[in-house]
């Protein structure tokens, strides 16, 4: 990236030294200033890490079901990857209930993914609009009762460029906002409340480094759990993953990320061509995560490199392999238990490059749990949110987790979509939950636990392609008398549509599965139905969905309305009387898919 | 048809005119007769969409029910159920010139036989207003049969082991007689303006030959249940 000259930077400092506030470096934290103002630092002597400079009241918008909560944005001390000072901000919510646990307010540092480079992407200004996608795992931390604390990351607000994916900034971002928080006057906040550190994909790696980093950087803190999920551990792996796949974007986010934190090992300027210059201004400039997506997906790093240099010819100059390899982590034991978790099916970071971590960890005896999730990246970071809870509340309650180190559980291998191709998230039989409420009858059918939903959701080519699969079963309906009829909910046909993600991670589905519905009683011996007694054609039950990209992991993926139900046929002499109770408009349906438990290794 | 099975059933509306009256008195019981009839029309018309409003008669229901009870029920064997529901499909085809009833039912109407009738009831019961609920569910009902009767004249489908005989249904009559109920099956949501639209090209299908009047009528008949009909051109040629 280019940099201002020292003349420059000197003559805007001067200026700034005009408008700006005045602090010394041990200067009680004050209320910081309204507006796009707080996010100008004062000028300062100097400060400590997890000093916090300023703060103020906040208002952020987690979505109309949000727990009642007090918010304060801040901004505080930290460092960056080469121990230099930097300044962060972030966002502080509380719970307004009080806490019924024993002891403090548990503190949950959320590290978040990857959200864009440009500076509207950071945490804070989406937590205030109402666009952080990661908003609901946030109000699942808030619900369960705990103080969440969530770092902007270094480079937003206060920087030109976020030094994105620069891993033990980010970490020691991480632990630092919680020392800020403890700072501010009557919030109640304490230092010294169990606090973990919880993130996935970027945050894994946010939420790993600070867990590595706990005894040499933060040992004031009582950090009791480290929770690390979709963790780009290998960075190298990891790349060479993303690079030319469905994930390439990242991997571009990344190079200009950590060009910023160590310009003297990925030099912009000298290894992009024009192109990648001209594209790395665009996604610095305007882009969040969900506008680099599709644009710059399945691409490869050689088209944004001076004569069109491979990732493994970039991976040749020392001073790029070596920033890539600064960033690995196992290299040191979390002297706290970790929950690591990842999908089997992840499109974006390899699977194996975690298991291997999980290897190091326990090699160096850390307390590591691993947990596959059956899915893709995207909906395992909001699958697996009650798990983590679960697990974190364990570990505030001072529970014993032995981890699963000692395993004889296979290794988990990958099940992810081939790379290069559509990002395509796919159901695989994903349990279905759903009831109809039947009209006339005035009762509900519900549909056996073990009936599934399979689907491709074809991201790139906005389509939507399943199959429903519900079994034979008993649904007991009051006709004479409570009688048990065998029902079958037979599908026909494939459950099409259309399935797409916008650049504000909103997802909308729209499809209709089709499916015959019949009735076979076993009741009196007169009532006995014929084989074939059954809707004259399909019933209809419309797929819509809109809503966030967090449904599509965290059970809130529901499809309901009302259909039709056609005439009855085959029903021998009291097909007209069957007819009568389940046919004709206002059935009320409701479907709700969500993904298989996680299984641990 | 036969006029018995084209008239409705009303029991008790037959005056008593004995042979002692003198032919002034016939005059003028005619005269009231008529004139008590013609407000019975002008009532009919007037609530014609307020389907679902009560008044305090029943033109349809018959007298002397055969409730049963469940346990009544419980013993019976196939062969008789069988034998009630051919007797109840019977006299689905006896009311085409019958409005919609207004209620409320308080005797099982012919056409649905007693094991019918017993569901029906338990059905209605279970909703706030089980008066209203057992009048939609008797109307729906009947359309449900006539469109059970029609099908099974129309597709030549009267074999053995069906509850219709079809014997002396006019086809055609049914089929207009099923079209002019579609408003009613909507308004009351027994069905959708698209099932309704369905039915009725099935039914004019079956009533008109010519393709203009076949179109002319769909278009009518469309208008009716508030949905626009689009003629195909490509599939009209063939």
């Amino acid at each position: 990236m280019k940099k201002l000259p020292p003349s420059k930077v000197f003559m805007w400092g001067v200026a700034a030294s005009l408008t700006l506030p005045f602090m010394s470096a041990h200067a009680a934290p004050s209320m910081g200033p309204a507006g796009e103002a707080f996010y100008q630092p004062p000028v300062m002597a100097g400060g400590t890490h997890g000093d916090l400079i300023w703060y103020r009241n906040a208002t952020v918008d987690l979505g109309s079901s949000a727990p009642s909560l007090q918010a304060w944005n801040l901004m505080y001390h930290s460092n960056d990857a080469l121990d230099a000072s930097n300044i962060v901000t972030g966002t502080v919510l509380m719970p307004s209930s009080p806490w019924n646990g024993s002891g403090a307010r548990p503190i949950v540092s959320y590290a978040v993914g990857t959200h864009g480079l440009a500076q509207r992407c950071a945490p804070s200004r989406q937590l205030a609009s109402g666009t952080d996608y990661e908003a609901a795992n946030i109000e699942a931390a808030l619900r369960a009762g705990y103080t969440v604390v969530v770092t902007d990351n270094p480079g937003y607000t206060t920087g030109k460029v976020p030094t994105y994916l620069a891993g033990k900034a980010q970490g020691q971002a991480a632990l630092d906002i919680v020392l800020a928080a403890a700072q501010i006057p009557g919030a109640g906040i304490s230092a010294r409340a169990p606090t973990a550190v919880w993130g996935y994909s970027q945050g894994g790696q946010t939420a790993a480094w600070a867990g590595e980093l706990l005894t040499s950087y933060a040992s004031d803190l009582n950090v009791v759990g480290i929770a690390a999920g979709g963790t780009p551990a290998d960075f190298t792996a990891s790349a060479y993953y993303l690079d030319g796949s469905a994930g390439s974007s990242f991997l571009l986010q990344a190079v200009v990320g950590l060009g910023e934190q160590y310009p003297d090992g990925i030099s912009i300027d000298q290894l992009a061509n024009s192109f990648g210059k001209a594209t790395i201004d665009q996604v610095v400039a305007n882009d969040c995560v969900f506008d680099t997506l599709f644009p710059y997906m399945n691409t490869s790093i050689s088209k944004y490199t001076v004569g069109n240099k491979t990732l493994s010819e970039l991976l040749e100059i020392d001073a790029v392999n070596d920033t890539l390899t600064a960033q690995k982590l196992g290299t040191k034991k979390v002297p706290v238990p970790i929950y690591m978790y990842h999908g089997q099916a992840d499109e974006f970071i390899p699977l194996k490059q975690h298991t291997d971590l999980k290897g190091q960890y326990c090699r160096k005896f850390s307390n590591a749990t691993f947990a596959t999730y059956p899915s893709e990246h995207i909906v395992t970071q909001f699958q697996a949110a009650p798990y983590v809870l679960s697990w974190l509340g364990d570990r505030f309650a001072d529970k014993f987790t032995a981890g699963t180190c000692l395993t004889l559980q296979p290794k988990p291998t990958s099940t992810a979509n081939p790379g290069g191709g559509n990002f395509v998230v796919s159901l695989d039989e994903w349990p279905l939950d759903a009831t109809i409420q039947l009209k006339t009858l005035g009762q509900e059918v519900v549909l056996p636990q073990d009936a599934t939903f399979s689907a491709d959701t074809d991201m790139t080519a906005g389509t939507l392609d399943g199959t429903l699969n519900v079994p034979e079963f008993l649904a007991k309906l009051n006709i004479l008398l409570p009688l048990d009829v065998k029902l079958s909910v037979v599908p026909v046909g494939r459950t099409s549509g259309s399935a797409n993600l916008d650049n504000n991670g909103q997802l909308s589905v729209h499809g209709q599965a089709n499916a015959n519905v019949s009735v076979k009683s076993a009741g009196f011996g007169w009532l006995q139905i014929p084989f074939g007694c059954q809707t004259e054609s399909s019933v209809a039950f419309p797929i819509d969905f809109e809503g966030p990209i967090s449904s599509l992991g965290n059970g809130n993926l529901s499809f309901g309305g009302e259909t039709t139900f056609p005439s009855m046929k085959s029903c021998g002499i009291f097909n007209g009387m069957f007819t009568l109770l389940m046919s004709g408009p206002g059935q009320e349906y409701s479907f709700t898919v969500s993904p298989p438990a996680p299984t641990s290794w | 048809m036969p006029e018995a099975i084209m008239s409705p059933r009303r029991h008790g509306d037959q005056p008593n005119v004995g042979s002692n009256l003198n032919r002034r008195k016939i005059l003028a019981l005619f005269v009231l007769l008529s004139i008590v009839l013609t407000l019975v029309a002008w009532w009919g018309t007037r609530t014609h969409q307020k389907i679902f409003s009560f008044a305090s008669f029943n033109a349809e229901a018959i007298p002397e029910p055969l409730d049963l009870s469940l346990n009544d029920l419980k013993v019976l064997d196939v062969e008789t159920v069988t034998a009630m529901q051919r007797e109840a499909a019977q006299r689905v085809g006896e009311d085409l010139n019958a409005h919609e009833l207004i209620g409320p039912i308080t005797s099982r109407p012919e056409f649905i036989s007693p094991v019918e009738w017993f569901v029906v009831k338990e059905v209605a019961a279970k909703n706030a207003n089980s008066e209203e609920a057992l009048t939609r569910l008797v109307n729906n009902f009947r359309f449900i049969k006539h469109m059970e009767l029609w099908q099974a004249i129309a597709s030549g489908e009267i074999h053995y082991d069906s509850v219709y005989d079809g014997q002396g249904i006019d086809q055609r009559a049914l089929a207009e007689h099923l079209l002019k109920s579609l408003p009613a099956r909507i308004a009351a949501k027994d069905m959708s303006k698209s099932q309704a639209q369905q039915i009725q090209m099935a039914l004019i299908m079956d009533i008109e030959t010519d393709p203009l009047k076949r179109h002319q009528r769909l278009r009518e008949e469309a208008q009716r249940i508030g949905v626009q009909f689009e003629i195909d051109q490509h599939s009209d040629k063939h």
